[in-house]
C-alpha cells in the first residue's frame, strides 16, 4: 500500500471565493465564531493573524473580504475533489474536513511513476483554484500527517521504497513532524506538550504500555495505525450512479446561441464523467430555467450509448433549434439517464461498412434530434391475417433499425397471398364503377374471436375509436382491379348487415 | 485582340485525327463499347434486362440521384425498384430510407418481394425544409444504401436537387426522387431521369436523361418476368 495524501489547506476559503466572480487576488479571510480561521496570502501579507477577531482584521485592512465558514459546502467540495481524483485511482478516501487519501500503488505504472502522477494531480488542483500540500507514506495516517505538516513535497517518492515494510518507513519519514498535525484530541496534545513532547518521534520513543495507562487505548490505537502495526482500512468513495450538473448563469442569457456556451461546458463535463467510468448514456435531459415561466426540458435520445461531447452537443443543438426556449435563461442543467456500458463502435478491417459512413444509430439519432423521434420509424411485419394489423411501425431509436435479418421473404413469396406494396391507411371509400376488376374475390373474414370484446366496447362508444372497432372484426371481399389511370389496385367490398355494401381502395400493387 | 484565323475543313479533320491518336481520349459514342469490353459495371442490377441495357452502369447508379417521373401513384414504381432494393437490403448492412412516402409501404408485400423489412427506415418530416434537410443528411452520412423520397414539387428548386445529387455522390447512396411527370420539361442535375407510364402487366418507361446516351422512349418492362411472377400466378389461381 502506498498512500498519497492531498491536503487542501485553504479549501474553506477557496470554496467561498469561487462563489464570487471576478478578481480573487484581494485579501480575504474565513471566519468561524467571528474569529479568523483562514487567511489568504494577501491577507497574511497585511499581517492579519489567525485567531484575531473580524474587528481587528477590519481595522488593519478595511477593504478585507470576509466569509463565514460553511461546513456543508466544504464537504460538498471535498466530495467533488474526490470524484476528480477518482480518475487516478479507484481507491479514493476522503479525510474530512480538508484532505483526501489516495492509494496509488496500482496507478504508478499507468501514469509514469509517482512524480508524474503527483505533478499531474497538483496541476489539476491548481487549475481548479486549490492550494495543495501532498505527501506519500506507507500508512494513510502518516501520509495525512506529513501532508498537513507540508513537509511531504521534498522527500516524496524517493524515501519510500516500493516494497519496504510499512512500519519502519512510516516512522522514519515522520521524524520531526510536530504533533499538532496529528489527529490527536486537543486535550491529549496539551498534556503531551506539558510533558515536553511536541514532536511525533518523541512520542513514538515512549513505551507504549505506560502511554496506554495515562492516555487510554485511543492514543495507542492511533499510534499503531500511524506506524502500520495495525491495519487501517479506509472506506473508498463510490462515484455517483447518475450524472447531474447545472450551471447558474451570472446574468440572464438571451437567445439560443448564447445557451450553447454553458451547454458545451456541461457536455464536456458529462463526457469526462462517462469516460472515467467507461460508460455511455442513451438519454440526455437538459433543463433550462428562467426567472419567469416554467422550466423548459429538452430530452435527447440516442439509439446506442454514446459518450463523446461532440455528438452530445451536435444533437442537442438540433433539438434546441426546434424547441421553444424562454427569452431569458437563468440556469441550465444536464442530467444523463440510462447510463449503460459503452462499447466502442468498430468497423471491420476493410472498412466495408458503407465506405466510412455513419452507423444506423448515428443516423437515427441525428434525424430524431431534428424532426422528432416519433417521425423516424422502423417497419416490421406482424403475424396477422388482417392487412391493417400485418404491419407496424415504431420509434426507430428504441426499436433498433436493421437489427434483425429475418430471411422469410422467399418463402412468403411462394406461399403467401399476393399483397400490394402500397397500403392506404385508412382505406379510401371509392366508387366501384371506375374500376375494372380482374381477379377475386378473396374473402378476408377474421377477428371474430374479438367480436365479443368489440361489442362490449361499442357500448362504451366514447371510449372506443371507430377505427379500433373496424379493426376488431372484418368481413371483406378483396378484388384486384385496374383504375382508369392504369394502376393495379387492391379493392374490397365490405359486407354490412344492412345489405348495402361499400367499396374501398386499400392499396396499390405498384 | 488576336483574331483566330478561320479553320479550314481539312485542318479541322487533321486536328481531329491527331487528337484521336491520343490514347486516353475517346469519343463519347465509343464509351458503351469500351465499358462492355472489359471495364466492370458498377450499377445495381435493376432486375429488368431491358432497362439495364440502356443504363450507363448496367443498372441503377450506386451513387447518384435518379428522378422517377410519374403522375399516378401505384402504376408500378415500387415493382420497378423492388428487385434492386431486395438485393441491396440483403447484401448491404446499410438501411433503406423512405422519406415522406405517400402511402404505407406494406411490410408483408415487401417481405414477399425479398426485401429485408427490418432495414427500412421511414421518415416523416413536417415541412419542406425539414424534408430537404433529412434527404440531404440521409445521403451525406452514407448510412443508407438507397433512399426513396417524395418532396413538395411546387417548392422544389433546381439548386436543391443539385445539392441532393451531390450528397448522393458523397454518401454513395442510390437516391430515387419521385416527381410528377409535369416536371419532365424542367432541367435537372439528376444522374438519370425516367418517366413512368402505366401498362398492363408491367410498366412503360421513357428515359428522359441518362449518362452518355440520348433519351429513349417506350421501353416496356414486364413485371411478370420479375419478382412478382409467382405471386401473380398465385392470385390468379386463388
Amino acid at each position: 500500500m502506498l498512500w498519497l495524501a492531498l491536503h487542501f489547506p485553504m479549501m474553506g476559503l477557496e470554496e467561498r471565493l469561487d462563489t464570487l466572480d471576478g478578481d480573487v487576488a484581494e485579501p480575504a479571510v474565513l471566519l468561524e465564531d467571528n474569529r479568523v480561521v483562514l487567511a489568504n496570502e494577501q491577507a497574511r501579507d497585511a499581517e492579519i493573524s489567525l485567531g484575531s477577531t473580524l474587528a481587528t482584521a477590519n481595522s488593519i485592512l478595511p477593504e478585507l473580504k470576509h466569509f463565514n465558514r460553511d461546513p456543508a459546502a466544504e464537504h460538498e467540495r471535498l466530495g467533488m475533489l474526490a470524484t476528480i481524483a477518482y480518475r487516478y485511482t479507484p481507491k479514493v478516501s476522503p479525510a474530512p474536513p480538508d484532505a483526501l487519501l489516495l492509494e496509488v500503488r496500482g496507478s504508478l505504472r499507468l501514469f509514469g511513476g509517482m512524480n508524474a502522477l503527483v505533478d499531474e494531480l497538483a496541476d489539476l488542483c491548481r487549475r481548479l483554484g486549490h492550494e495543495l500540500n501532498r505527501a506519500v507514506a506507507t500508512t494513510p495516517l502518516a501520509a495525512l500527517m506529513l501532508a498537513r505538516a507540508g513537509s511531504g513535497g521534498a522527500s516524496m517518492g524517493q524515501t519510500v521504497a516500493p516494497h519496504s515494510r510499512p512500519g519502519r518507513e512510516a516512522v522514519a519519514s515522520l521524524k520531526g513532524v510536530p504533533l499538532t498535525h496529528s489527529d490527536l484530541p486537543a486535550k491529549d496534545l496539551e498534556r503531551l506538550a506539558n510533558m515536553g513532547i511536541t514532536r511525533i518521534d518523541e512520542l513514538l520513543r515512549l513505551p507504549l504500555r505506560e502511554l496506554g495507562k495515562r492516555f487510554g487505548p485511543t492514543l495507542i490505537d492511533y499510534l499503531a495505525r500511524l506506524t502500520g502495526q495495525k491495519a487501517d482500512p479506509r472506506a473508498f468513495i463510490k462515484p455517483p450512479e447518475r450524472f447531474h450538473s447545472s450551471i447558474h448563469l451570472l446574468e440572464p442569457v438571451r437567445g439560443k446561441d448564447a445557451l450553447l456556451f454553458p451547454m458545451r461546458r456541461l457536455a464536456a463535463e458529462l463526457a469526462r464523467w462517462l469516460a472515467r467510468r467507461r460508460f455511455g448514456t442513451r438519454l440526455l435531459i437538459w433543463t433550462v430555467k428562467s426567472l419567469r415561466g416554467p422550466a423548459v426540458t429538452l430530452s435527447v435520445e440516442f439509439a446506442q450509448p454514446r459518450r463523446d461531447d461532440q455528438s452530445f452537443l451536435a444533437l442537442s443543438k438540433l433539438k434546441l433549434d426546434s424547441a421553444d426556449m424562454p427569452e431569458e435563461a437563468m440556469s441550465i442543467s444536464l442530467r444523463a439517464d440510462f447510463i449503460a456500458p459503452f462499447r466502442t463502435a468498430f468497423a471491420d478491417l476493410w472498412g466495408s461498412t458503407a465506405g466510412g459512413g455513419a452507423t444506423h444509430a448515428e443516423l437515427v439519432d441525428l434525424l430524431a434530434a431534428k424532426i422528432g423521434g416519433e417521425a423516424v420509424r422502423g417497419l416490421r411485419t406482424v403475424d396477422d391475417h388482417r392487412p391493417e394489423l400485418a404491419w407496424s411501425t415504431k420509434h426507430a431509436g428504441r426499436w433498433g433499425v436493421g437489427a434483425s435479418a429475418k430471411a422469410s421473404g422467399r418463402l412468403a413469396a411462394v406461399l403467401g397471398p399476393f399483397r400490394p406494396m402500397w397500403l392506404l391507411d385508412p382505406p379510401q371509400p371509392i366508387d366501384a364503377e371506375c374500376y375494372e376488376l380482374v381477379s377475386g374475390p378473396e374473402r378476408i373474414e377474421t377477428g371474430w374471436w374479438e367480436r365479443d370484446r368489440c361489442a362490449a366496447a361499442q357500448e362504451f362508444a366514447t371510449r372506443t375509436l371507430p377505427e379500433e372497432r373496424d379493426r376488431c372484426a372484418i368481413a371483406r371481399d378483396y378484388y384486384v382491379g385496374y383504375s382508369e389511370r392504369g394502376a393495379r389496385c387492391w379493392l374490397y367490398r365490405e359486407q354490412l348487415e344492412q345489405k348495402n355494401e361499400r367499396w374501398f381502395l386499400h392499396g396499390y400493387f405498384s | 485582340m488576336l483574331e483566330s484565323p478561320p479553320i479550314e475543313d481539312a485542318t479541322a479533320v487533321r486536328a481531329m485525327d491527331r487528337l484521336r491518336q491520343v490514347p486516353n481520349l475517346w469519343r463519347a459514342s465509343e464509351l458503351p463499347a469500351l465499358r462492355f469490353g472489359g471495364i466492370k459495371s458498377d450499377g445495381i442490377a435493376s432486375g429488368f434486362a431491358a432497362l439495364d441495357d440502356v443504363l450507363f452502369d448496367r443498372g441503377w447508379p450506386r451513387a447518384g440521384l435518379v428522378e422517377l417521373l410519374l403522375n399516378d401513384p401505384g402504376i408500378g414504381e415500387l415493382s420497378l425498384l423492388a428487385p434492386a432494393l431486395a438485393s441491396l437490403s440483403t447484401r448491404e448492412a446499410r438501411l433503406i430510407a423512405w422519406i415522406a412516402p405517400p402511402f404505407v409501404p406494406f411490410a408483408p408485400a415487401l417481405d414477399a418481394a425479398g426485401i429485408d423489412v427490418s432495414k427500412m427506415l421511414l421518415v416523416y418530416p413536417d415541412n419542406h425544409a425539414d424534408a430537404l434537410w433529412t434527404f440531404e443528411q440521409v445521403l451525406k452520412t452514407g448510412a443508407c444504401s438507397a433512399l426513396l423520397g417524395w418532396l413538395a414539387e411546387h417548392k422544389l428548386k433546381f439548386a436543391e436537387i443539385r445539392r441532393l445529387q451531390f450528397a448522393a455522390r458523397q454518401g454513395r447512396t442510390w437516391a430515387s426522387l419521385f416527381r410528377p411527370a409535369t416536371a419532365v420539361g424542367n432541367a435537372s442535375p439528376a444522374e438519370l431521369r425516367l418517366r413512368l407510364g402505366s401498362r398492363r402487366g408491367g410498366l412503360r418507361l421513357d428515359v428522359v436523361k441518362r449518362r452518355s446516351g440520348w433519351p429513349l422512349s417506350d421501353i416496356e418492362l414486364d413485371f411478370d418476368e420479375g419478382v412478382t411472377r409467382s405471386a401473380v400466378d398465385r392470385s390468379c389461381s386463388g
